[in-house]
C-alpha cells in the first residue's frame, strides 16, 4: 500500500502537469469494458462497473479498490469481474523495477524508471513527457512489464 | 521405429520441469534442460521452456548479456526445429522486441505466428463442426457455427460445414425455416 500512496501523489502531480493529449482510447492496453461482462451487468451494474473503470483509468485504485468491493459485496458486479479489476489494478501497479532481474539487464533497459510504476509510464507516454525517459524507452518499459508475465506462467 | 528412445527423452524433459518444482531455474534445473538440448536440439519444447528459464533467472557469475544470448540462440533454434510453428515464432517475438527492441521484426512474426495459428484454428473448427453435428449435440454445433463464421468469412471449408450444420438442425427442428 506504501506503493499505492506514492502512485496517487505522483498521479497528482501528472494531472497537474499533463491533460492527456493521447489517444487513449485506440491504445491496444487501454482499460477495455469486457463484452461478455458489459452484457450481464447493463442490467443492474453498469454503472458500478463504468465507475470502476473510469477510476482505474484515472489511476485512482484506492477508490476503485473499495468501489469494487462494495459493488462486488451489493452483486451489483459479479465475483469474476470483481477479480479481473483487481488483476488489472495490480498490473497497472507493478513497478518496472518488480519484473525479473535478467530482463532488466537488457542492453538498453531504461533503469532510471526501475521505480515506476506501469500506470504512471502509460501516463508519461500519453501525455508526451519525455522528462524521464525517451519515447522508446517509455515503450520498451510498458512492454517489458506488460510482456513479463506470460514468461513467468509457463 | 524406435518409441523408447522417444518416451525417454519425454521423460528427461518431465524431470527437468518437476526439478524446478522448488525454487524455479535453479541450478540442477538448467542443467537437465541443457543437457536435454545437446542431446536432442530438436525438441522444441525443451528449447522454449528452457528460454524461458534463462530470461526469468539470475545465475551466480554469469554475466547477463551471456544468458540473454543464450536464450536468443534457443529461440531461433526452436524456431527453425519447429519448422516455424506458432508457439515458436511468438517466443522469439516477445524476446526481440521486449529485449533487443527490434519491433519491427516482433510484428512480421507475431503476423506470421497468428497466420498459423488461425489455420490451425480453422482446420479444428471446420472439424468438430462435423463432429458436433454427427453426435447431434446441435446446439453446440450452432453456436460454434456462429463464432467460425464470423472469423472465416470467406473460408470455403468453414462455409461447407457450417452450412450442413444447419440444415441438421434445420430438420431437427432447432431452426426456424427461412421465411419464404
Amino acid at each position: 500500500m506504501r506503493r499505492l500512496g506514492f502512485l496517487l501523489g505522483a498521479y497528482l502531480v501528472l494531472a497537474l502537469l499533463g491533460c492527456g493529449h493521447g489517444e487513449p482510447h485506440t491504445r491496444p492496453h487501454a482499460v477495455e469494458p469486457w463484452p461478455s461482462e458489459a452484457e450481464g451487468v447493463r442490467v443492474k451494474g453498469s454503472s458500478a462497473h463504468v465507475r470502476i473503470l473510469a477510476l482505474i483509468a484515472r489511476g485512482e485504485f484506492a477508490e476503485a479498490q473499495l468501489l469494487i468491493s462494495e459493488a462486488s459485496a451489493a452483486g451489483l458486479i459479479s465475483k469474476e469481474l470483481a477479480t479481473r479489476h483487481l488483476h488489472r489494478i495490480s498490473v497497472l501497479t507493478t513497478r518496472l523495477g518488480d519484473i525479473p532481474a535478467t530482463l532488466q539487464r537488457a542492453p538498453d533497459f531504461p533503469s532510471q524508471l526501475k521505480d515506476y510504476t506501469l500506470f504512471q509510464i502509460r501516463r508519461m507516454l500519453e501525455t508526451r513527457d519525455f522528462s524521464l525517459a525517451t519515447s522508446a524507452q517509455l515503450r520498451m518499459a510498458v512492454k517489458l512489464i506488460e510482456d513479463q508475465k506470460r514468461l513467468m506462467e509457463k | 521405429m524406435d518409441s523408447s528412445r522417444l518416451e525417454a527423452l519425454l521423460a528427461r524433459l518431465k524431470a527437468a520441469r518437476d526439478a524446478g518444482g522448488g525454487q524455479r531455474g535453479n541450478a540442477e534445473q538448467l542443467r537437465l534442460h541443457r543437457e536435454l538440448v545437446k542431446d536432442c536440439p530438436a525438441l522444441t519444447p525443451n528449447l522454449l521452456a528452457l528460454a524461458r528459464l534463462v530470461l526469468t533467472t539470475e545465475e551466480p557469475g554469469v554475466d547477463a548479456e551471456a544468458s540473454l544470448t543464450e536464450a536468443e540462440g534457443l529461440l531461433e533454434m526452436a524456431v527453425q526445429a519447429s519448422e516455424r510453428s506458432a508457439p515458436a515464432l511468438l517466443e522469439l517475438a516477445y524476446f526481440l522486441d521486449d529485449i533487443r527492441g527490434r519491433e519491427d521484426e516482433a510484428l512480421r512474426l507475431m503476423e506470421e505466428g497468428a497466420a498459423r495459428a488461425l489455420q490451425s484454428l480453422e482446420d479444428a473448427w471446420a472439424g468438430l463442426l462435423l463432429r458436433y453435428s454427427l453426435r447431434e449435440q446441435l446446439p453446440k454445433a450452432l453456436e460454434l457455427a456462429v463464432r467460425a463464421e464470423q472469423l472465416f468469412p470467406a473460408s470455403e471449408r468453414i462455409q461447407d460445414a457450417v452450412q450442413s450444420v444447419r440444415e441438421s438442425a434445420l430438420r431437427a427442428g432447432l431452426l426456424a425455416p427461412p421465411r419464404d
